[in-house]
């Protein structure tokens, strides 16, 4: 094996050559640039593979001395891997910095070098004052490398940048001497040993010193004003090559030098100032205009989120594992984003609009590395995350997770706000294009891949490998994103056959044993509802290229999460759904806005849930059927956080404001998805939480309040919330969008009484939801693509062109209504006995008001599309395309399945709450009567009935009296006069006026009101806060002396 | 009893129901030319109206759904009083209240003025989808007090099955709903005045202001099985609420004379107050008729 001190040796002997080499040409000297470094990437992962696999780490002495006396360096699997990526990091952007004029001169492929060179001594050394020496290196390379930027600007944020980096390695300096006089050591090993003997008083504060240093150096809050310059003003190549390198090295020399710091109150001031950093860098982002300064305050927040974590290492190796993920996530994410934001040019966010029109790739690359950095998954940010939150909630620092997550929350907030400009349709203005050369996109692709790569190997571990049908989705899904040239039809009929074969393969995997538990009827909803998109996916276009792709994608992630039965396995699909939910909703139209209120109200939720998981991981709990071991309070936070997180995801009255923008302005293809199935996952993780935990054992710590009671008329006033609000919408999907967002609120209600019959009726609910409400926005998509509008007043008359279409509609509304003898009625009969059973009274009367008040816009939907005048325009329109009516008539089927015989679901339904309840909630007292303790039905009998009824009357009218005659639309009785074109006379706009008049006085719009006041506050906030930056220089060394004493005041309390 | 039996007792009860409905339709035309002073055409001048529609020499309708609307409309006016018991303990006139309880009866009585709905909107006049709107309006708040007070019953009965309601008020008129949970039966008899659409809930039909809509728009057998399913219908309900508050019936007299009364009701009513507009209607039943559901509820909650 190459002795690691090699990589640096010969790093600087390179460095010192190439002005000499660089006579025999340009494409010379790059060679022998690249080929150093590449050497020096590869030395460091054979090292890595040795070192993982169980060989010592190579202590390297210098200079004949053995140490204390001597310096020596040390090369274990972290200072290898380390060194690995830096060296990448250098690859990539020496490739990026060549197309760069200022960057592609020999001296600036020189400093490149020294940086590689100061980080790899950096990560290696043991000794305190060669730190002090290759941190000098590093510091001069970057304060030339950015000086070759020649804007004024550039020239004055690199100054203030090189005078704050001279400080902080003065701090270093003089804390590292002092450290010497008391010591006797420079060593970092023997160091720690020795202070420990020493009871000088002024011991804490040369520890200060030293801190102080690093943390300046690391640009911790409030001390990176002039960092967050240079990230605005420097070319954000040099950025990405600095964060790879030498921000990489000094956290790890932070993390070497951690030995020294033992009291507790250090601890708690290391601690204090990383997540001050993290939570204060995030707010302030999200008021930026400026992508690259936007980067800079998140590259804070990430330096500050590691830095916080460091003090809780020494207690929990669990720590360990969650920081190198956040470092390489940080680094692949951050410098791929540099490199983005340098080859597409746009400083302004706005200038993102549709970026990069023409190159998928660089899309995907650009979409992969902002969800990596924002933590979400498959990427390692994710798995970094989880596992520091794992390591928090089983400690007594538990608190801390408050912060962490709202932190979260707002680079949410600011990297989506990004992603919005970025997802909105390309227009003429759209801006970044792939002519540029492969070499400069290099770096990009390969750490988005790597990302990837990383991503999908670490979410194959927790669902069981890479066969698993959820990760073979996701990786299909993938494919289908990046291949170009695949038409969308094609794509809708591959999405066909895989979710077929994954249907087959979970029928394979349920046989033989209890595929009814309420896990596998959410998959059967789930993969039902994918098919039915993807059968109608063949007929009609779909949002954009990347439509299926990310279908593919979504629907993997809820297979994964629900076939996991790990904590982290459901909530990285909770995560994964999360975000591919979102760029679909995002492909609409107008989508781009509704769809970041629906992912930041959605990533809320994700945060509240993950806050449960979290408690009951504080517990020792880390999957889904241990979580009935949970106890006391720890059980009621849990089931508390949980509860509210999936609140949030079924939009509850209250935080309902993204629901509606969300699902109409969706493509229309995916709504019924989003409707249907995504719904639902929510749905699912109440039942699975409240199957487990038991609320009522909680009444007695909240003075006997039920939290089940309080979720149940949650559910309740949403679903009459949402029902009252459908009405008076004037848009078929908005109106739709309410209706679904009511019908989960019975859902919520029906399993909130957490009783046999009440299970009974929200899950029966369940698949009655998806089965109507799909066939209701499929019919509404078909008719939204052959009219090209979803205004009711647009509409009309319609009946005639599109029979089957209207059929569906007919079918899905008195499903939906509960009118007899269609499946409806049971659902309701189930949902209103089981509150009786409950003694929910009042809430069972609210809800049969809920319930009539949805006649009315199930009316309103159905007349205002099909009946009434046919506009003159849409006389020749045809029906919707064969696939989607064929996708209908599926669900046609079902509904009448069901609706004949309800024992087909009913029945497994009872296996289920009895596995559950230990009871069933119904009685079948003959082949079609179902009893329950307060009433009965016959379904087959009323259907006959109803049959019987209609045949005889159907016969009577026609055999008695006169034969009729069709008459046209106009030939109507108007009062004497000529009836005016049908345009003027379809009666749509405005629909119930007097209704609207009568509920005037509660259908104001607090609950808006609040939202936006919630916005303006936290931008407020974030403005104010930006504030600090005066640009000042002085005011930046007030600064550094206020945090001083700050961090003296914490540090040296104890 | 054999089901070929029953059937046959079950279309003699509908065509009684319907001569019935008929009539009482006759006697109401009647009382009300009187009180306002009129002659007032003869009691039987529905049955007239029914034959001549049935002798008329041409027929029209506007498509499909206009076509099947009467059908619908007969057969939910038809369906809902097969699912009464008209007397209790003649099996014969328990009609098929076996096939579903009251959550049914409930839900069957939307099935008819859907399919009317549905019916009118198709002919295209835009008056049709005006009186819709309103009536639907009306609906869905009369529905609160009276869903109110049917929850009340069934929680006091322990039951949803009109049966076992009745049976609870056996024992002396004073074991009626109407006495046992009088706040239960004054919303629901407030909501009765809106599902009878009888003055002044009668902006829906509203003969003033729509002199065309969805009845000129029918004609001939469509308008015939639009009347049959009127008078059924209103059978219906008056036996429903006989059945839910007056302690059901043990004869057949003593269900005429029960539910005659009870559709009187809405005739003194009617007779003396002027119509309001829909918000006005909205806002009376959500205001005392469901504060009086509301207690009603509370009453069974605090009582047991």
């Amino acid at each position: 094996m190459v002795n690691p001190i090699l990589l640096i040796a010969a790093g600087l002997g390179v460095a010192f050559l190439l002005p000499v080499i660089d006579r025999a040409g340009r494409v010379v000297s790059r060679a022998v640039h690249l080929l150093t470094l590449l050497f020096g990437l590869i030395v460091s992962l054979r090292w890595l593979a040795a070192l993982t696999g169980g060989a010592q780490a190579a202590q390297i002495i210098t200079g004949g001395w053995i140490p204390p006396i001597g310096i020596n360096l040390r090369f274990g699997p972290l200072e290898a891997a380390l060194v690995a990526l830096a060296n990448l990091t250098a690859i990539a952007a020496a490739l990026y910095l060549a197309h760069h004029e200022e960057q592609s001169t020999v001296k600036s492929l020189v400093i490149q070098l020294l940086l590689v060179v100061g980080a790899t001594g950096l990560i290696m050394t043991r000794d305190l004052f060669n730190t002090f020496v290759f941190l000098e290196i590093s510091g001069i390379g970057s304060y030339a490398l950015l000086a070759f930027g020649r804007e004024r600007d550039g020239l004055e944020a690199g100054f203030k940048y090189m005078a704050l980096g001279s400080a902080a390695s003065t701090f270093f300096l003089l804390g590292v001497a002092f450290l010497y006089k008391l010591t006797g050591t420079l060593n970092l090993d023997d160091m720690v040993g020795k202070l420990s003997g020493v009871t000088v008083a002024g011991v804490g504060t040369v520890l200060l010193l030293v801190m102080v240093g690093l943390m300046a150096e690391l640009k911790l809050f409030p001390l990176n004003g002039p960092a967050i310059d240079i990230y605005d003003a420097a070319e954000p190549g040099v950025n990405a090559l600095l964060v790879g390198t030498t921000l990489n090295a000094l956290m790890f020399t932070f993390f070497k030098v951690m030995a020294l710091y033992r009291g507790n109150s250090w601890l708690l001031a290391i601690a204090t100032v990383g997540m001050t950093t993290f939570v204060v860098s995030n707010l302030l982002a999200i008021r930026q205009k400026k992508v690259r300064r936007m980067l800079g305050y998140s590259s804070s927040a990430q330096m500050g989120l590691m830095i916080f974590l460091l003090p809780f290492i020494r207690t929990d190796v669990v720590l360990m594992s969650a920081m190198a993920l956040l470092l390489l996530n940080h680094t692949l994410a951050k410098a791929g984003l540099l490199w983005l934001a340098g080859i597409h040019g746009g400083r302004e966010l706005d200038d993102w609009r549709g970026a990069f029109p023409d190159s998928i790739a660089m899309r995907v690359s650009l979409a992969a590395l902002i969800l990596a950095i924002a933590g979400l998954p498959p990427f390692p940010g994710f798995w970094g995350k989880w596992q520091a939150l794992v390591g928090l909630a089983r400690s007594t620092a538990w608190p801390w997770i408050i912060p962490l997550l709202v932190g979260s929350l707002l680079e949410l907030v600011y990297y989506f706000g990004w992603l919005r400009r970025i997802v909105e349709p390309a227009g003429a203005e759209s801006r970044g294009s792939l002519r540029t050369a492969f070499s400069e996109v290099a770096g990009v692709l390969l750490f988005a891949g790597l990302a990837i790569a990383f991503g999908v190997r670490l979410t194959a571990s927790v669902w069981g490998g890479l066969g698993n049908p959820a990760i073979l989705l996701g990786i299909i899904g993938l494919v289908l994103v990046v291949a170009q040239g695949i038409s969308q039809k094609a794509q809708a009929a591959l999405s066909v056959l895989a979710v077929g074969w994954v249907i087959l393969r979970v029928v394979q995997l349920a046989h033989g044993c209890p595929l009814w538990d309420v896990r596998g009827l959410f998959l059967v909803v789930a993969l039902f509802g994918a098919l039915i998109i993807a059968i109608a996916g063949i007929g009609m276009p779909a949002g954009r290229g990347s439509f299926w792709g990310l279908f593919l994608i979504l629907v993997g992630s809820i297979v994964g999460l629900l076939t996991s039965d790990s904590l982290l396995g459901f909530f990285a699909g909770w995560e994964l759904m999360t975000w591919s939910s979102y760029f679909l909703v995002s492909q609409g139209r107008e989508g781009a806005k509704p769809g970041l209120l629906y992912m930041l109200f959605s990533g809320a939720a994700g945060f509240l849930i993950l806050g449960g998981l979290m408690a009951a991981e504080g517990a020792g709990i880390d999957s889904m059927a241990q979580l009935g071991q949970l106890s006391g309070g720890t059980a009621l936070a849990a089931w508390c956080l949980l509860a509210a997180g999936f609140a949030v995801k079924v939009a509850s009255w209250g935080v309902h404001i993204w629901a509606p923008g969300a699902y109409s302005e969706s493509p229309d293809l995916f709504t019924p998805f989003l409707s249907g199935v995504i719904s639902k996952v929510p749905v699912f993780g109440l039942a699975a939480v409240a199957a487990r935990i038991s609320a009522p054992a909680f009444a007695a710590f909240l003075g006997g309040i039920e939290p089940a009671h309080v979720l149940a008329w949650v559910g309740g006033l949403t679903a009459f919330g949402m029902t009252l609000l459908a009405v008076f919408q004037e848009d078929a999907k908005r109106l739709l969008a309410y209706s679904s967002v009511g019908q989960v609120g019975y859902i919520v209600l029906a399993l909130a009484a957490m009783t046999p019959l009440g299970w009974t009726a929200g899950l029966w609910h369940v698949v009655n939801h998806l089965l109507f409400k799909s066939l209701l926005f499929l019919a509404v998509a078909g008719v939204v693509y052959r009219t090209g509008t979803r205004r009711f007043a647009d509409m009309g008359g319609l009946i005639t062109r599109m029979p089957i279409s209207f059929v569906s509609v007919l079918i899905g509304i008195i499903a939906l209504s509960g009118v007899p003898p269609l499946s409806g009625f049971a659902g309701k009969w189930l949902l209103y006995e089981a509150l009786v059973d409950r003694g929910w009274l009042l809430l069972t009367g609210f809800m049969m008001f809920a319930s009539a008040v949805a006649f009315l816009y199930c009316f309103r939907l159905i007349h205002s599309i099909f009946l009434g005048q046919l506009k003159r325009e849409h006389r020749e329109i045809r029906e919707a395309p064969a696939p989607l009516l064929v996708s209908q008539g599926l669900l046609m089927v079902a509904i009448l399945a069901l609706s004949v015989r309800p024992r087909l679901l009913l029945e497994p339904l009872q296996r289920l709450v009895t596995g559950i309840f230990g009871q069933p909630g119904l009685q079948f007292a003959s082949a079609t009567k179902i009893t329950s303790s307060l009433g009965y039905f016959n379904a087959a009998a009323i259907m006959t009935l109803v049959a019987a009824l209609f045949i005889v009357l159907l016969f009577f009218l026609l055999f008695a009296g006169p034969k009729s005659r069709k008459v046209g639309q106009l030939d109507i009785v108007y009062a004497a006069e000529v009836p005016p074109p049908p345009e003027e006379i379809h009666y749509a706009w405005a629909f119930y006026m007097p209704y609207e008049r009568a509920f005037k006085p509660i259908l104001g719009s607090t609950v808006t009101a609040f939202w936006s006041g919630v916005k303006d506050v936290t931008e407020a906030l974030a403005d104010a806060g930006r504030r600090v930056y005066t640009g000042d220089a002085q005011t930046y060394v007030l600064y550094t002396l206020l945090f001083i004493l700050v961090l003296a005041g914490l540090g040296l309390a104890g | 009893m054999p089901l070929a039996t029953k059937i046959l007792w079950s279309i003699v009860g509908v065509f009684g129901a319907l001569a019935y409905g008929l009539a009482i339709g006759g006697v109401i035309r009647k009382v009300m030319a009187r009180i306002q002073g009129r002659i007032g055409p003869p009691v039987w001048q529905p049955y007239i109206d029914l034959g001549k529609n049935l002798s008329l020499r041409t027929a029209t309708h506007h498509g499909v759904m206009s076509f099947i609307a009467p059908i619908f409309r007969a057969a939910g006016g038809i369906g809902v009083f097969l699912l009464v018991p008209v007397v209790i303990g003649v099996p014969a006139l328990e009609n098929f209240s076996f096939s579903g309880d009251l959550l049914m009866v409930m839900y069957f009585i939307f099935f008819g003025s859907l399919g009317m709905a549905l019916g009118a909107a198709e002919a295209g006049h835009p008056h049709s989808p005006i009186g819709i709107s309103r009536g639907l309006a009306q609906m869905s708040s009369y529905e609160l007090p009276f869903a109110l007070a049917v929850v009340a019953l069934a929680a006091q009965a322990g039951s949803f099955s009109i049966r076992e309601i009745i049976l609870a008020q056996q024992g002396g008129w004073l074991h009626w709903n109407l006495f046992a949970n009088p706040l239960a039966a004054a919303a629901a008899f407030l909501a009765f005045l809106g599902m009878n659409m009888y003055a002044p809930f009668n902006i829906v039909g509203a003969p003033q202001e729509i002199p065309v809509g969805p009845p000129t728009e029918f004609n001939s057998q469509f308008l015939s099985l639009l009347m049959v399913g009127r008078a059924t219908f209103a059978v219906a309900k008056i036996v429903l609420y006989m059945d839910l508050f007056l302690g059901g019936a043990h004869s057949l007299p003593e269900a005429l004379v029960k539910t005659f009364l009870i559709y009187f009701w809405s005739i003194f009513v009617g007779a003396v107050f002027p119509r309001f507009r829909t918000e006005q209607s909205i806002r009376f039943f959500l205001g005392w008729p469901t504060l009086a559901g509301i207690a009603g509820v509370l009453l069974v909650i605090f009582s047991h």
